[in-house]
């Protein structure tokens, strides 16, 4: 009787006590890893394996088998991409930022987006908090950076300075200021290009959306922090817009728009499956027009779709004669390069040359950074995860502001960077820091996890987590339905 | 509402007054300083506060004493092998003193002497604006004519630096400055419209080979400006070094630059505080006399060094 009972008081004992603590950690982790302090991966890391021991800890009793085993399935193509990754020719390139730690590139990525995945599974969570941590980490980077911008610069320099030139360690810089501007990177300022610096603003264009949900009179704190950061990304890309960026800048306003529309309208069904299928279309057909179209020295049908594009002049402006399309073309032309035995030798990543330069997209980056393999189980992932998101869009109980947050800002940080993320921010220095180890894109990993627990999980979570607050109680989803936030973290 | 447009408005004044542009200073264009005409591409800038040919500067000893080096107490040296330039410099036989683009030793385990003392790697302050070029421990034009590092007429120039210069530590310190002397070579000019390249030399002699090959005598006159309350402390110096070879500019041999430098500590007791410096020279060329009233153009290519 008596070894019955202690065994129950053993059983009693677990760590979901500490849940409030744990997800404390979350957010600080979440804020730390999202104000991208020195693009410090290797920190990143570290602090997300604490991270998740700890979220393991306190969620192992109650998480639902079933649902991790989906979404280890999720989580199988992010972690080979970051194996292969760190296995890429790419890393061996002295000047990879991570330098011969290449190994915590898969750690960092899997372990913060398995957070994303057990934190959802608190009860004491709440994305909405989550979300206004994430955004303020991103407002307060932003800031820094406009005013470490403005101090050395004016405002609109880009557009008034847009052909001089300064003098840097006895020789005329690469690029002119107007292609410059400064951002904190570790504890220093240092000068970056105008594409890493527009970055963080863009991401916080999307925090108009939660204004169109939220009440004023009842929000009051809540509204002015997020209008004041739409505002803050919207004066950054203001002052400093250029030509590299403007296209960008569009292409994220257009997207917020889209996110805005759809949530307000509440089109979650057909309308929604027929835009992404679209969409999706375009993309494939457009991908495989523009691979066959790089393949220089082909022969067949290949040539004859070449040459009838560059005797189409939309066509040839669309994939030959542009500034984005050159670079794409590059690296997808080395792609199929043999040796002289007929051995493929750009396969498993590659270098950046003057010949094959890095193109500012992460899409045909990573084809340099983590070869083919890595390219297609990245690809993988992204498609289940744009799956999951929207399903999450459409099922789950978040309220929609929330979601449209999530989306929106997921959405963002993949167009941005489809076409103006910097592998080399550093103006004077040729350090490379790809895309999977900026903050951002963990940021977006956790958030991809998170509407993955949503997904697999539609279940009301664990009972036995006492709440954070009063107010964290399950938010029923109605349309219209407005958040009574207060920030008291 | 009004109140956070009022605070919005305020925020974007606040933006709008740190916009203080710092880096706007010196702003080039992307052929700054290469022109095919030497005459385009003096550097001539000078700093108010320390332009003291000029009355509204910030210098605070405006009838500074000229210092007269002496070669042998103030150990001036002005070649690269001289006696006195291995007095001064203590690591002088660990160094090698061709290569200057590297910082890495070489096969006999020599680290070249211009980027392993070079400013720039002590304060990365010193990395900005044209003057890095005098500080980043290149001491060879390692180029073709008007590919100069630093090209100055008599009237030189004075820039302030970023931030002061200390003596930090027992090793004795010294000032050298690397350069080389030529008269104009090719000018182009614009008959009828079109441009017309004209080699000096063979216009000069009126043939097809020329040369402009001659000695000169250089008079230095380099003024320090030290860093104190009010403003600045001027200490001027002078040296005059004859027969210095000019228009040799064989690029690849290295055999007509001049190091030019001397001990601190001595005539110039301290530099501590340096926070300036101006270069100007005159000359004394009777070969330039005889043909001044053909070619009114001298100039000096300086990559100057400052050890401290």
């Amino acid at each position: 009787m008596e070894m019955a009972k202690e065994k129950a008081n053993k059983r009693k004992i677990d760590f979901s006590a500490f849940a409030n603590v744990v997800v404390f950690f979350t957010l600080e982790v979440l804020a730390f890893i999202a104000f991208s302090l020195g693009s410090s991966y290797i920190l990143f890391s570290v602090l997300s394996f604490v991270l998740l021991i700890f979220l393991i800890l306190v969620t192992f009793r109650q998480i639902k088998t079933d649902g991790l085993a989906s979404f280890g399935f999720f989580l199988f193509p992010i972690f080979i991409f970051g194996v292969l990754s760190a296995l890429s020719v790419f890393t061996k390139d002295p000047m990879f930022s991570l330098g011969g730690n290449a190994f915590f590139i898969p750690i960092g990525m899997t372990c913060f987006a398995a957070c994303g995945y057990l934190v959802a599974s608190l009860k004491s969570f709440s994305i909405s908090r989550a979300l206004l941590v994430i955004y303020s980490a991103l407002a307060i980077l932003t800031l820094i950076n406009l005013l470490a911008t403005m101090v050395e610069f004016t405002p609109f320099y880009t557009l008034i300075y847009r052909n001089k030139f300064i003098y840097y360690n006895g020789d005329i810089s690469e690029v002119p200021i107007s292609e410059m501007a400064f951002a904190l990177l570790g504890f220093s300022v240092s000068e970056v290009s105008v594409e890493y610096f527009s970055l963080f603003p863009s991401l916080l264009l999307t925090a108009v959306i939660p204004l169109f949900f939220l009440k004023f009179k009842q929000n009051k704190t809540i509204f002015m922090l997020y209008l004041g950061y739409s505002l803050l990304g919207f004066f950054s890309l203001l002052t400093t817009v250029s030509k590299t960026t403007l296209v960008s800048d569009a292409l994220m306003f257009v997207i917020v728009l889209l996110v805005l529309l759809f949530s307000k309208l509440n089109w979650k069904g057909k309308v929604l499956k027929i835009v992404s299928i679209v969409l999706g279309s375009f993309f494939l057909l457009g991908l495989i027009v523009l691979f066959i179209n790089a393949q220089e020295g082909a022969s067949g049908i290949f040539v004859t779709l070449q040459d009838f594009i560059s005797g189409n002049q939309i066509l040839n402006k669309l994939f030959n004669a542009n500034r984005f399309s050159d670079s794409y073309n590059k690296i997808l032309n080395a792609l199929l390069t043999t040796n002289g035995t007929g051995d493929f030798i750009y396969l498993f990543g590659f270098y950046p040359t003057y010949n094959v330069p890095a193109s500012n997209s992460w899409f045909f980056d990573n084809l340099m950074t983590s070869g083919i393999f890595g390219f297609l189980f990245f690809a993988a992932f992204i498609v289940l995860g744009v799956r999951q998101l929207l399903i999450y869009y459409r099922k789950s109980d978040d309220s929609m502001k929330d979601k449209a947050m999530i989306v929106a800002l997921i959405f963002c940080f993949f167009s941005y960077s489809l076409i103006n993320f910097d592998m080399t921010p550093l103006i004077f220095s040729k350090t490379l820091s790809p895309i999977y180890l900026s903050g951002p894109f963990l940021v977006a990993l956790f958030l991809f996890s998170y509407a993955s627990f949503k997904t697999l999980n539609v279940v009301p979570a664990i009972e036995s987590v006492q709440p954070l607050l009063e107010e964290n109680k399950p938010i029923e989803n109605k349309k219209g339905d407005v958040d009574n936030e207060t920030i008291s973290l | 509402m009004k109140r956070f447009l009022y605070k919005g408005t305020l925020l974007i004044m606040v933006f709008g007054l740190t916009a203080c542009g710092y880096s706007l200073d010196e702003l080039y264009d992307k052929a700054s300083f290469n022109s095919i005409n030497f005459s385009d591409n003096y550097y001539t800038r000078w700093d108010k506060n320390i332009s003291y040919k000029e009355s509204d500067n910030k210098i605070t000893n405006p009838e500074a004493e000229t210092i007269y080096l002496d070669k042998t107490t103030d150990h001036v040296f002005t070649k690269y092998g001289e006696d006195n330039f291995r007095i001064v410099e203590g690591n002088y036989s660990n160094y090698v003193y061709e290569e200057d683009l590297s910082e890495v030793e070489n096969e006999q385990g020599k680290l070249p002497y211009g980027p392993n003392n070079d400013l720039n790697d002590i304060d990365n302050s010193f990395r900005y604006g044209f003057m890095s070029r005098l500080f980043d421990g290149q001491l060879f034009c390692n180029g073709f004519y008007e590919r100069a590092r630093v090209q100055i007429n008599s009237d030189g120039f004075g820039r302030t630096f970023p931030k002061e210069l200390f003596k930090i530590n027992s090793t004795t310190p010294y000032f050298a400055l690397s350069f080389k002397t030529s008269i104009e070579y090719r000018r182009v000019v614009e008959v009828g419209g079109q441009e017309v390249n004209i080699d000096i030399a063979k216009w000069l002699h009126g043939n097809s080979t020329g040369s402009l090959i001659h000695f000169t005598d250089i008079a230095l006159t380099i003024n320090f400006y030290l860093k104190n309350e009010d403003g600045y402390e001027r200490v001027p110096v002078y040296y005059e070094i004859n027969d210095i070879p000019c228009n040799q500019s064989d690029n690849f041999s290295r055999s007509n630059y001049y190091l030019f430098g001397f001990e601190i500590g001595n005539s110039v007791s301290s530099l501590d505080r340096c926070a300036g410096i101006s270069i100007e020279y005159s000359y004394t060329d009777a070969y330039l006399d005889d043909i001044n009233s053909r070619i009114d153009v001298i100039e000096i290519c300086v990559s100057v060094r400052i050890f401290y």
